[in-house]
């Protein structure tokens, strides 16, 4: 898989900076259920990053731990969008975004069973078959944790990968997050992790509320996250690094900062493969 | 199923705050309601109640930022009285769908609308923003009548304060929107076609 390096999860306050310094980004990330609907304004800008960058679709709403059928509309609208962006692979989560109906607006955790891994490989062999182009699954930060485990996240992930032939998305800081929620070892996890099937990393900062670590993607990345992302380069050079900021946008200076902060730990290791 | 069950129990207890007190109180009753069987109803009971409220928590701050970005101004001119309302509001509504911001922002902007307490001008900022929110949306006509306050004078460059009828009408295979501005009585009348609701 080709190394495509370092860029951020675009968001369209940026849209005029980004072109001002066209090359501060190697590889852009879009969020797939921006693009889905027929808005002409949105539609058009996908097609001006897509002429620039090589785009990298991720969506949110797949639902791929849920046990309900996937929704068949959201998953032909964005298997389209993948063919037409045609980009290295796409991804979303291990996680559940609706069930009996009821949406929840965001990732909730699925158990470690093998109930639920069989659940989560029919689904990626659908949206991986359907689209046509390699997906990759992301690990969440999670505020409940799901009693039952038969096994260790690495483990269930690693057997998604086994299973389905997909790839992973690592996020570091959802990592982090649940090791200071939950009082587990982040550097334990990464070496259980199977990071030679990594096509990705996400970084971001979150903020502490009430004793407990949210995953805001509002902050510059912690340095213990930094720390976790040199420990991780070090063992596996992952083809992209991917920056996520969805709150209290910087300017664009501070998002260049920490993508050049993490492209010279990317390219450090280049150097010394 | 017991996947399917467990997790439709848990959306719904993630979402709705009187499942949530309901289970508090009868956490086996509820388990049965949705077929669980003891062992798994006794590993739910595993779950703590915090985390579940701390869940459901992140889920509506979620919720509020992005109804706070799509109504901005009835957002500044409610101040904390925004953020109580959009609580009392979102405690059993749920989102659905890829646009659901829009949704829930549209939703929301009728709830506030039905609240009597809402002083005139914040009527007048609100009715404006949920036209703003529904023409975003899949809706291929959105009309509104906004009443004459200052702030809907300056915010729709009119010369005069005067009730007007405004209306999003949405042309093309696109969503390409045309607004028109329409003051009452009709003494005259002004169509702009708006390329982005963005700046509008
Ligand atoms: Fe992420």
């Amino acid at each position: 898989m080709p190394a495509l390096g370092v860029g951020f999860s675009f968001r369209p306050a940026y849209l005029a900076d980004l072109f001002l310094r066209p090359h501060s980004m190697d590889v852009l990330e879009v969020i797939a259920d921006h693009y889905l609907e027929n808005i002409a304004d949105r539609q058009e800008q996908l097609e001006l990053l897509c002429a620039h960058y090589t785009l990298l679709p991720h969506s949110l709403n797949l639902s791929l731990g849920g046990a309900d059928t996937l929704d068949r509309s959201y998953v032909r609208r964005l298997c389209r969008l993948v063919q037409r962006l045609r980009p290295p692979w796409f991804s979303d989560h291990l996680a559940f975004t609706r069930a009996g109906g009821l949406e929840l607006g965001h990732l909730a955790p699925v158990p470690l069973t093998k109930e639920a891994l069989d659940v989560v490989c029919q689904h990626i062999h659908e949206v991986q078959d359907r689209a046509e182009t390699l997906f990759i699954l992301e690990n969440i930060s999670t505020h409940v944790i799901l009693p039952g485990a038969e096994m260790t996240e690495a483990d269930f992930l690693a057997e998604v990968v086994e299973r389905t032939a997909c790839g992973l998305l690592l996020d570091l800081t959802n990592v982090y997050t649940n090791a200071m929620n939950h009082g587990f070892s982040a550097d334990a996890y990464l070496q259980e992790y199977p990071l030679e099937h990594t096509m990705q990393i996400h970084i971001a900062g979150g903020e502490w509320s009430r004793g407990t670590l949210n995953d805001t993607h509002s902050a510059p990345v912690p340095k213990e996250v930094w720390r976790l992302l040199e420990y991780t380069l070090k063992r596996y050079r992952v083809p992209a690094i991917i920056l996520e900021r969805d709150e209290n946008l910087p300017p664009f200076e501070s998002i260049v900062e920490e993508t050049e902060m993490a492209r010279s730990l990317w390219g450090c290791h280049a150097a010394s493969e | 199923m017991p996947l399917q069950n467990e997790q439709r129990l848990l959306a719904l207890l993630y979402t709705s705050a009187s499942a949530r007190v309901e289970y508090a109180r009868q956490p086996q009753e509820f388990c049965k309601r949705f077929h669980l069987s003891p062992q798994a109803c006794a590993a739910m009971a595993a779950i703590p109640n915090s985390s579940i409220e701390n869940y459901a928590r992140s889920l509506i701050a979620k919720r509020l930022n992005e109804v706070t970005k799509l109504l901005p101004m009835t957002a500044q001119s409610m101040g904390e009285a925004f953020r109580e309302a959009f609580y009392a509001y979102s405690k059993e509504v749920p989102t659905r769908g890829v646009d659901r911001h829009l949704r829930d922002a549209t939703a929301f902007a009728k709830f506030l609308a039905a609240r009597k307490e809402s002083a005139k001008a914040e009527v007048s900022v609100l009715r404006l923003e949920a036209a703003r929110v529904s023409a975003r949306g899949s809706s291929p006509l959105v009309v509104c009548m906004l009443p004459p306050t200052e702030w809907i004078t300056k915010e729709l460059k009119l010369r005069k304060p005067e009730w007007v009828v405004l209306a999003y009408l949405r042309v093309g295979r696109y969503r390409r929107w045309s607004r028109m501005v329409i003051p009452l009585p009709n003494t005259s009348h002004s169509t702009e076609t708006s390329k982005s609701l963005a700046g509008d």
